[in-house]
Formats: C-alpha cells, sequence, structure tokens
C-alpha cells in the first residue's frame, strides 16, 4: 500500500482496472472515475480556497506587522471556516435594475472555467484527471473563458463602477495573456509537446528554469509578472481597485455569488502556480543533481505530490509577497508595461529559444 | 542607456521593498499588534497615546499646577471644562476650586493641554473609561483638594440652578470658608451655541 503513494499511476490503473471489473464495461468505469474525480476536486477547491485565505490573511499581517486573524480557534484557523458558514448564509441580492439572468451566470462563468482548469493539473504520475495531448494549450484557452465572466458580471451589474472595473479588467487580461502564452510557449520547443504529465517527465535531468540557459528564467519571470496580471492581482489590481472602484466588477455581488468569486480567485492563484512549477521547476518531480546517488535517494523519500505541493506553495508565497510589496499601478503605466517592454521582451525570449533548441544549446540533453 | 539604468533602479527598490517585507514576515517579534484583552497587564502604550485628562501636581509641594486661569475652558471646542476658582490667603493666588471635566463631551483632542501656560494639565493613557451612564463619566479632577472631594451634586449643567442652590454641599461651605473667605468667580465656558 505505501508504494501507492510514490507510484500514483500505478494506483491509477489498479482503481481503473477494479472498476472495470465490478461495472462490466470501460464506459462505465470511467463514468464512475470521473465522477469521484468531480466529487473529490470539489472538496479540494473548497479546502484550498480556505487554506489559501487563511495564509494569505496571515502573510498579510505578519508583513504589515500585524498579526492577522486571531480569534476564531487557535491562531484563527477556523476565521476562514467561520467567514464562509456566513457567506453561504447570506441572502444573495440581485439588483433591481441589473440584467438577472448574466447577473446570475456571471460568477458561473468564473467559477467554471477555474474549475476546468484544475482537471489539467498534474497532481502526481498518473494522476492527472484529464489526460490530454494539448493540455498545456487548452488551460491557457479555458483560463480566458474567466474574462467573459468578469465582464459580463460588471455589464449586468448596472453600476458604473463595475463596469469599469470589468473593462479594466478585460483589458488587462487580454494584453497580459499574450505575454504569460509567450513565456510559457518559449519553453515548450525544447520539450516538444503540450501534455502535462510528458512536460514534467522531461525533466528528469533537470528543471527547465536552469536547463534552458537564461531563456528559462526570463520566460519564469514573465510568466511571473503577467500571471499575477491576469489573476488581477496587486500590483495589477486595477480592476478592483478597492480605494477606486470600491469593489470593481464584484461591486454588486454578495453571499454565494460573491463566494464564487472569490473561490475563483484564489484556485486561479493556484492554477497559475502550479503551471508555473510544471514548465519551469518539475511538477511532481523530485529535485535531483546527477552523480549524488545518496542524495537523490534522500529526496525520492518524499511522495511525488508533496513535491508538487511544496512547489506551489512555494510559488503561491511569492505572489502574496507581491502583493503586500507593490504599489498599484495606474491603467496607462499598466498598458504601456505590457505593449512596450513585457511583450517584447517574451517575443525575444520565444527567438533565443528558438535559436537555442535548433542549436542544442541547453544541459543534459 | 537610460532605459536600463531605470530598470535597473526600479528592479532595485522593488527588491528593497520585498527585502522589506520579508524581514517583518520572518521575525514575528517585530509584531506591533497587541493582543489586547489578553495582554491587559502587560499592556505596552505608545508614548505619544492620549486619552482623559488630568491635572498634575507639583512634587514638592504636594498642590496642583493649576492657577485656575481658564484658558482650557476657552480652547475646549465642546465646553466639556468646568472651572471655578479662590484666591488662596497663603499664597495670594488663585487655585482652582472645581475643576470639572465632563468626559461624555471630550473629544480628547488635546486643545486644553496645548492652551495650558503652567504645565499644570496632561493626557493621560487611561484609556478603558467606559461607564454605565453619562453622569458616571463627569469627574472632579483637583479631588485631592480637601474642599472639592467627589461631590457631584452641584455641578452645573447637569442639575437645576435652583437645586444647585439648596443643595450646595456643606463640606465644601466650610472647607471653602476655612481655607478662603476670599472672593469666588466662576469662569463661563465661552457661548458657542448656534446663533
Amino acid at each position: 500500500m505505501e508504494s501507492y503513494i510514490y507510484r500514483t499511476d500505478k494506483l491509477i490503473l489498479d482503481l481503473t482496472e477494479w472498476l472495470t471489473e465490478a461495472t462490466g464495461s470501460a464506459f462505465a468505469a470511467e463514468v464512475v472515475k470521473m465522477s469521484i474525480a468531480a466529487a473529490v476536486l470539489s472538496a479540494f477547491v473548497g479546502l484550498l480556497a480556505m487554506i489559501l485565505i487563511y495564509i494569505e490573511r496571515k502573510v498579510a499581517g505578519h508583513m504589515q506587522q500585524r498579526v492577522g486573524p486571531m480569534r476564531v480557534g487557535p491562531h484563527g484557523i477556523l476565521q476562514t471556516v467561520a467567514d464562509s458558514i456566513k457567506l453561504v448564509a447570506k441572502e444573495g441580492l440581485t439588483p433591481k435594475n441589473a440584467d438577472a439572468f448574466i447577473f446570475n451566470l456571471a460568477p458561473l462563468l468564473v467559477f467554471a472555467s477555474s474549475f476546468a482548469c484544475l482537471s489539467f493539473i498534474p497532481f502526481s504520475p498518473g494522476m492527472t484527471i484529464v489526460s490530454f495531448n494539448v493540455g498545456l494549450l487548452f488551460i491557457l484557452g479555458i483560463a480566458s473563458v474567466g474574462v467573459l465572466g468578469i465582464l459580463a458580471g460588471g455589464w449586468a451589474s448596472n453600476n458604473k463602477w463595475s463596469v469599469l472595473g470589468a473593462m479594466r479588467s478585460g483589458a488587462q487580461i487580454i494584453s497580459y495573456e499574450l505575454s504569460a502564452t509567450l513565456a510559457l510557449l518559449a519553453i515548450v520547443p525544447f520539450f516538444g509537446t503540450l501534455d502535462f504529465q510528458e512536460i514534467v517527465l522531461s525533466q528528469q535531468k533537470g528543471w527547465w528554469i536552469w536547463r534552458a540557459p537564461g531563456v528559462g528564467l526570463l520566460g519564469f519571470l514573465i510568466y511571473t509578472i503577467a500571471s499575477t496580471a491576469e489573476c488581477n492581482r496587486t500590483p495589477f489590481d486595477i480592476a478592483e481597485g478597492e480605494s477606486e472602484l470600491t469593489g470593481g466588477f464584484h461591486t454588486e455581488y454578495s453571499a454565494m455569488k460573491f463566494a464564487m468569486f472569490f473561490l475563483a480567485e484564489f484556485i486561479n492563484i493556484f492554477i497559475v502556480s502550479a503551471i508555473s512549477a510544471t514548465v519551469f521547476f518539475g511538477g511532481w518531480m523530485p529535485f535531483h543533481i546527477e552523480g549524488l546517488d545518496t542524495l537523490n535517494r534522500v529526496f525520492d523519500l518524499l511522495p511525488p505530490i508533496v513535491w508538487f505541493f511544496g512547489k506551489v506553495a512555494c510559488l503561491v508565497f511569492v505572489v502574496m509577497w507581491f502583493r503586500w510589496t507593490f504599489p498599484r499601478l495606474r491603467v496607462d503605466q499598466l498598458m504601456h508595461f505590457e505593449w512596450k517592454y513585457l511583450m517584447p521582451l517574451s517575443l525575444i525570449n520565444l527567438a533565443l529559444a528558438a535559436i537555442a533548441v535548433s542549436a542544442g544549446l541547453y544541459f543534459f540533453n | 542607456m537610460n532605459i536600463f539604468v531605470k530598470t535597473l533602479r526600479g528592479l532595485k527598490g522593488l527588491l528593497s521593498g520585498m527585502g522589506l517585507t520579508f524581514g517583518y514576515f520572518a521575525r514575528p517579534s517585530k509584531v506591533i499588534t497587541q493582543q489586547y484583552p489578553e495582554n491587559r497587564n502587560t499592556l505596552k502604550l505608545p508614548e505619544r497615546s492620549q486619552a482623559r485628562i488630568d491635572l498634575i501636581k507639583n512634587a514638592e509641594t504636594g498642590r496642583y499646577n493649576c492657577i485656575a486661569c481658564g484658558l482650557c475652558v476657552k480652547a475646549c471646542p465642546n465646553n466639556s471644562i468646568e472651572l471655578t476658582k479662590f484666591k488662596d490667603p497663603e499664597t495670594k493666588k488663585f487655585r482652582p476650586e472645581k475643576f470639572v471635566y465632563h468626559f461624555e463631551r471630550c473629544l480628547v483632542c488635546g486643545l486644553c493641554v496645548e492652551a495650558c501656560k503652567f504645565d499644570a494639565l496632561r493626557m493621560t493613557s487611561e484609556f478603558e473609561t467606559a461607564a454605565w451612564s453619562p453622569d458616571d463619566l463627569v469627574e472632579i479632577l483637583n479631588k485631592d483638594d480637601p474642599w472639592a472631594h467627589d461631590d457631584k451634586s452641584d455641578i452645573g449643567q447637569q442639575t437645576a440652578p435652583d437645586k444647585n442652590e439648596q443643595t450646595a454641599s456643606p463640606a465644601r461651605d466650610t472647607d471653602r470658608q476655612e481655607h478662603t473667605g476670599a472672593e469666588e468667580k466662576t469662569i463661563q465656558p465661552k457661548d458657542r451655541s448656534p446663533k
């Protein structure tokens, strides 16, 4: 049983085999497997958002010489549970002059796009809910459906602050998506696949952040900046801009509809960090140095899932660190930065990566 | 070239900011938030915290520094100080007979302390001032003086004027006559009612 923690691909295979025997057909087994996956993922999403919100508040507190939540439970660990119960119990209002159908649809759109992205993330060997040979491309595609929800929500609220926030958010996400995609694209030629599991397997000898000379690091930096902007987080939080727009596109939302936006925001942080960890930091692959077998064995003791979540946690912390350090950019500065600096830089990066790949200029090849 | 210098300078600024916040994050001992009700006994108040006012006593003579000039009364925007004075026969100087502080009207703005030229008033950091009724918040600040002990029955704006005359505290009268028998004058607060 113990080996299942390390060989999750074997666990999935055995489970599929057992389900096929029990249900009698491969299709039924697949249906049951997907149902289990959906249930587990839903629980995971709720838990993840609660933990991330708690951590965010604690990190924010300590970075500003405060302590964060302290009252509910020891060191406030039950604070987000209490908040969730409050949000669920509240009345879900729809403003009188709002377009009720679109207004209620918008949070679902945002949440669904984030939720769908999670099913492509490789948590552990073989543990991807949907194995897809163009997973990376697909995830980038679905992620941009979220902006539709934000725009729809802002528009349907019939509130000028909401529309302003939604417009800013749309402009920002559409702009920064280019840089994020180009930064990931620069690394794709090195491993020559878009399947997440194969991307991880290609990093057995070393992570792409240093295996791709210079290009990896630059790509990682560009992706970190652009993905922070895509998540609408400080220093790119002009879409919410609490001090300017009283919350931006979600000004009119309350109760569960607001919770959906909030949940999606935190899942998005997890997703961009997971993509970053998978592409640049080897996903669930343990840290290995060729030649040092003893050290490699020690690192192998940790199950892959721990490696994956450890890497993601570090990257999430970096994003939170940005939020509580940097001041907000103005709209014109934001556009200026993306179109004049970040995008040309990522195009140059892509060109350099192409040269490096065709010349075979990367480590451990 | 300018753009590279600018970029580097910007990066340096961002990184130093991140260094600072990480420094705070890594050292929880730097936290300045106080867990107030729990640490009530070890509470550390900042030096310049200000709450209700108090009269300062001269350490040598044991007397209040106040000479009942009424500057604080005039400075107060909310009329929260009422002051009566008498001439001390020993020193031939004015002293407060009753320094009545209406905390229920006080803003804790500190203008009275700023106005005081005789180092007689100060802001204390006594912030736990909740009371059951507004009357409990009226206090006589020079209560150590024997003629002004904690009898609030004759305090002007809380009671009717006729009642004030009837129930003038006997203790106050005798005390005052023992000490002075001299002229007495009430400093009226400025009339700030809207016209």
